[in-house]
């Protein structure tokens, strides 16, 4: 297998895991009625925006300035979620929200940011294929990796403006969908 | 304002599939632009500006 290929095939692995990672905070949401905060909406949105870098190499081919965006995405969703981290870091602060597998997700939300930085970092030394053309057609993989994360990003849109209701902004602790009057 | 920013993150990966070179570059800073506002607002109370 070539090095297009393989960085091909790892930026599809790339968007599916944190697909994976914002279908779990979509989950913990709904299955454990919790409200995400401003900070952690504004985490998922790092999130994406970190992985509008990987989206741009499948459609359009690998390029440094793809993996220069990804690295800008994780770094303001690291310092947002670190921010976070600081807020409940004192001794008896319960943190906000349940924890999941041992952490808090903010917690893990900077584990990830810092694990795409260095993804790019690792990608950016070994990758042999920049500058190389982006396949002519899309394949049935790739269609649905990016069908699955654009619906991953309504479906926030949606959850987030059902949240905020007619309003700016969120509330600091929000304890209801304020679009349905709570 | 967040529902808007997701929109905006959304057009941003449609951008990918545009045939304008520089459109997605521009939505990515608009986009980066917004979270960190965003962010700033969400933030400014605790903030220690009166250093």
């Amino acid at each position: 297998m070539d090095s297009a290929r393989i960085s091909h095939f790892l930026n599809h692995l790339y968007i599916l895991g944190i697909s994976g990672v914002l279908l779990g905070a979509f989950g913990i949401q709904f299955l454990d009625s919790e409200y995400p905060c401003p900070l952690c909406i504004l985490q998922r949105m790092g999130m994406m925006l970190a992985a509008s870098g990987a989206v741009l190499n499948i459609v359009r081919g690998t390029q440094a300035s793809h993996f220069g965006m990804a690295i800008v995405g994780a770094l303001i969703g690291a310092s947002i979620s670190g921010r976070q981290v600081l807020l409940h870091i004192a001794p008896d602060d319960p943190g906000y929200g349940n924890p999941a597998f041992g952490m808090h997700l903010y917690t893990w939300a900077f584990v990830v940011f810092v694990v795409i930085i260095l993804l790019c970092g690792l990608h950016l030394i070994f990758d042999k294929s920049f500058g190389s053309e982006a396949p002519k057609k899309l394949g049935m993989l790739s269609k649905a990796t990016l069908g699955l994360f654009a619906l991953i990003i309504l479906a926030n849109a949606i959850a987030v403006f059902c949240e905020a209701g007619f309003h700016w902004v969120l509330p600091d602790n929000p304890d209801s969908y304020r679009l349905f009057g709570g | 304002m967040d529902a808007l920013i997701f929109l905006l993150l959304l057009a941003l990966t449609a951008s990918a599939f545009s045939k304008k070179k520089h459109l997605p570059l521009i939505l990515f800073f608009v986009t980066a632009a917004c979270i960190l506002g965003l962010f700033l607002y969400h933030t400014s109370d605790t903030l220690p500006v009166s250093l």
